[in-house]
């Protein structure tokens, strides 16, 4: 059995022309291996990327990032706290077996779990039981009412059996409902997936998915354009972007991500405590020149932790406009002012150097660079330094920078910020405290009503841009660019390649 | 001598892993992590142990050959290394074969036609392929083989050359050389210049000894004097070389391994020391640690058969 799928992988690798020419087969490239097949310890984008098309959750988060029913036909809220999924029946394993409640109650079970290890499990924690009340219907219940819980439900469901026997070892054979069944998986090469004959939702019309790990950004390019791939997406080149617009030879499609990319002020740092020094920084933030020189516009100027294309997106917050006048009047306020003559602006005998970091990647150096520039307009001392990601990261979180260029990806509910900005909280590197958004991270993180929420989140945003512990620069976009016969597949904030299930090769 | 080379190594990679800073369980749990999953994690991975038990359990377990399981990639480190090393070896062992295929001969009539054009061509040359950047060479021959051309595929391995030979089937041979030919080239450019530089100039200095004379004066052919007399004693400081090549070429394929999508342990390597993956990187390292070792002694053994006045006891 081994052996002649080993081989049918090898017919596919050594003839891939043969089958392309029958449209059947698409050849993906993609910048890093999945780290697991497993969803409940998936952590890297592939990994996330490859479990919704080998398993499928209760819902999915669809082009809006709304949730909608996936293995769930319906839910409801009984109370507050206590949610009530009804489950499809008549789903079948890729081994054959039933999915049942027990197979979510196991899912969740096991990513709560203390010994599991389940990278996203922080996540989960506010759900204190989950419980099989039918054989086809499962009743969460949460320790207090937890607003962005449906948004994280898009979780891969496992068999329980199986993954309880298999152990360790699942993570190498997955076995789940999706439309795709794992055919082979060549560490750091390929990821073959093959159409799953039974999946509920009809067989997927493409027959194989042959994904190449390709890391270089430049040959991945290369390789769809001499025709060896038919689908790649971000990261792609920027520089590469209108060249590939003008192309007819190939469909682009952009849109915005669910991530950021922004300034983490460190507010223990005696200069830059001073507000009004950060919003002399963000006023000297060129972020439309950012967006449309350094990313050729493909990631968009960015003004709060609230993204366009989600629902919660508001125009109601604090935004900076590049602005040297505000900037010099605001810094003269704070009393700096160049006394020795040197340039620098200074106060108390205190030079205003500040350093800025960020780890190797090529964009976020020359955004860094470009700000040291503009910045130095104004009697501004900023160096930068850029290391790798390791160990600057560990800096960040020891409090040990100025101002470091970070970014935050997979903001499927702005909930997903709530450590960041809250006093205390683990991912609030730079040590920002206000009361008052503390209580509406709180309020937020309960609130059921959407436009109540809405209002909650618009506020919280409003009084981050006006104290500035971030200094927002881009909204993260997303690329996609394939072979135009490639007809059906739906490009989501999320990055989610699900639509492959019902996408066709048109000719 | 072989166990204390692999016992340095061992503490080598040891100490410098845990004193550069990055905390594995800290990557593990991500950004989204809490302090409390972060615990948990570096209980699970033993990083909450005394360093020197850490260092005893390490020290002991690896003797044996077990490197334990990737933290990231929850796989066995042997299999991931037998996984992945074969394609790594695959394209040391090519690139070798090109520079020896290439580099001699070139040295060598460089040398028999010393300050000619000729000459002046291929040391020029060679001063090129020493200078130029790997990932730049390998760009600019994908862009023209693959992308202009088409003759060649751009990426990856495709059926592997190993298990094509290994299978016995022709086309598939020929496929896996197709695929293996551009990075192998690539890889090899740097050791081709070097070795054809260091030829020609060993041939040079050779060719002015005296016994060579005296081979022409006896009558010997001038390919004779050239190939029996004056390569068999330029040998010697070349194989040296290509010894110490033979380890670059398998710790520099990394570079290679990236930019033609090659799935080798390289890549493996650095993924592992971005994510502090330690099991992952202290088992490739003593492992190519090991190789290299391996290689020197075939060079030591290789000098007794080029050069009859050296016999191991």
């Amino acid at each position: 059995m081994r052996v002649s799928r080993l081989f049918a992988v090898l017919a596919i690798l050594l003839f891939g022309f043969a089958y392309v020419n029958a449209q059947t087969v698409l050849r993906a490239g993609i910048d890093v291996d999945a780290g697991t097949m497993d969803p409940r310890l998936g952590r890297d984008t592939t990994a996330l990327r490859m479990q919704e098309l080998l398993f499928n959750g209760l819902v999915y988060l669809d082009s809006e990032v709304v949730p909608q029913p996936d293995l769930a036909e319906s839910w409801e809220f009984l109370s507050p706290t206590e949610l009530v999924f009804k489950l499809r029946e008549g789903v079948t394993f890729h081994d054959g077996s039933a999915f049942d409640a027990e197979d979510v109650v196991y899912t969740y079970q096991t990513i709560l779990s203390d010994t599991f290890g389940a990278p996203r499990r922080s996540l989960y924690t506010p759900i204190s039981e989950i419980v099989a009340t039918g054989t086809h219907e499962v009743t969460f219940r949460l320790e207090q009412p937890f607003a962005p819980i449906l948004q994280y439900l898009d979780m891969g469901i496992v068999p329980s059996d199986v993954a309880e026997a298999q152990g360790d070892a699942f993570s190498d054979h997955p076995v789940g409902t999706g439309p795709f069944t794992l055919a082979n998986w060549s560490r750091g090469a390929t990821i073959t997936l093959a159409a799953n004959d039974n999946y509920f939702k009809g067989r997927p019309s493409i027959d194989q998915v042959v994904i190449s790990v390709i890391p270089d950004n430049n040959v991945r390019l290369i390789a769809l354009e001499s025709g060896d791939l038919d689908l790649i997406h971000s990261p792609i080149p920027p520089q590469d972007l209108a060249r590939l617009n003008a192309s007819p030879a190939l469909d682009v499609s952009a849109i915005n991500a669910l991530g950021y990319t922004y300034l983490n002020v460190n507010l223990e740092n005696p200069i830059l405590s001073d507000v009004r020094v950060r919003k002399a920084l963000a006023y000297l933030t060129d972020r439309d020149t950012i967006s449309e020189v350094l990313f050729y516009g493909m990631d968009t100027p960015g003004t709060s932790f609230l993204l366009p294309g989600t629902y919660y997106y508001s125009e109601e917050v604090n935004v900076y406009d590049f602005n040297v006048e505000r900037a010099a009047e605001l810094l003269a306020e704070a009393g700096w002012a160049d006394t020795n003559g040197d340039g620098i602006l200074d106060k108390d005998g205190q030079a205003l150097r500040i350093e800025l970091t960020t780890n190797v990647d090529p964009n976020r150096q020359q955004v860094l660079e470009f700000l040291q520039g503009e910045w130095a307009q104004l009697g501004i001392d900023a160096s930068v330094r850029v290391y790798e990601w390791p160990s600057f990261i560990a800096d960040v979180e020891n409090g040990i920078y100025d101002i470091a260029l970070i970014g935050w990806l997979n903001l499927a509910d702005p909930d997903r910020s709530y450590l960041a900005f809250y006093t205390g909280g683990d991912s609030n590197y730079g040590s920002y405290s206000n009361p008052r958004v503390d209580e509406l991270l709180d309020e937020g993180r309960t609130e059921t009503n959407l436009a109540v929420r809405k209002s909650i989140y618009t506020e919280a945003a409003t009084i981050i841009t006006d104290d500035l512990p971030y200094i927002f620069l881009v909204n993260q976009g997303y690329i996609v660019v394939h072979n135009p016969a490639l007809v059906g597949f739906d490009v989501r904030p999320t990055g989610s390649w699900k639509s492959l299930e019902s996408a066709t090769f048109g000719n | 001598m072989f166990i204390p080379v692999v016992l340095g190594v061992l503490t080598i990679v040891f100490i410098t892993l845990r004193s550069i800073p990055g905390d594995p369980a800290a990557i593990f749990v991500g950004p989204d992590g809490t302090l409390a999953d972060r615990q948990r994690v570096t209980e699970a991975m033993g990083l909450d142990k005394p360093i020197v038990v850490q260092y005893g359990i390490y020290v002991w377990r690896a003797l044996q050959g077990d490197f334990g399981r990737s933290i990231f990639l929850r796989t066995e480190v042997s299999e991931l290394i037998r996984q992945t090393f074969p394609a790594t070896l695959e394209l040391a062992v090519l690139a070798m074969l090109a520079t020896v295929a290439i580099a001699i001969p070139l040295g060598v009539l460089a040398a028999i036609n010393a300050n000619t054009p000729f000459d002046y061509a291929a040391t020029f040359i060679s001063l090129i392929g020493v200078s130029m950047p790997i990932f730049w060479f390998g760009v600019l021959a994908i862009l023209l083989f693959s992308l202009n051309l088409g003759w060649l595929p751009s990426f990856g391995r495709g059926p592997g050359l190993f298990p094509a030979i290994a299978s016995g089937d022709s086309g598939m041979v020929v496929s896996a050389l197709k695929y293996a030919l551009l990075p192998s080239m690539t890889l090899a450019v740097t050791s081709v210049a070097l070795v054809a530089r260091l030829v020609r100039s060993s041939m040079l200095e050779i060719l002015g000894l005296d016994y060579v004379r005296t081979a022409r004066a006896k009558g010997a052919s001038e390919r004779r004097v050239v190939v029996r007399h004056a390569f068999r004693n330029a040998l010697l400081s070349v194989i040296t070389v290509l010894g110490l090549q033979f380890g670059t070429l398998l710790g520099g394929a990394v570079v290679t391994e990236i930019i033609f999508a090659w799935p080798g342990l390289g890549r493996l390597v650095v993924n592992a020391i971005s994510q502090r993956d330690f099991p992952l990187i202290q088992g490739s390292v003593v492992l190519v640690a090991i190789s290299i070792s391996f290689m020197n002694l075939l060079v030591d053994l290789s000098y007794a058969w080029i050069n009859p006045r050296i016999r191991y006891a």
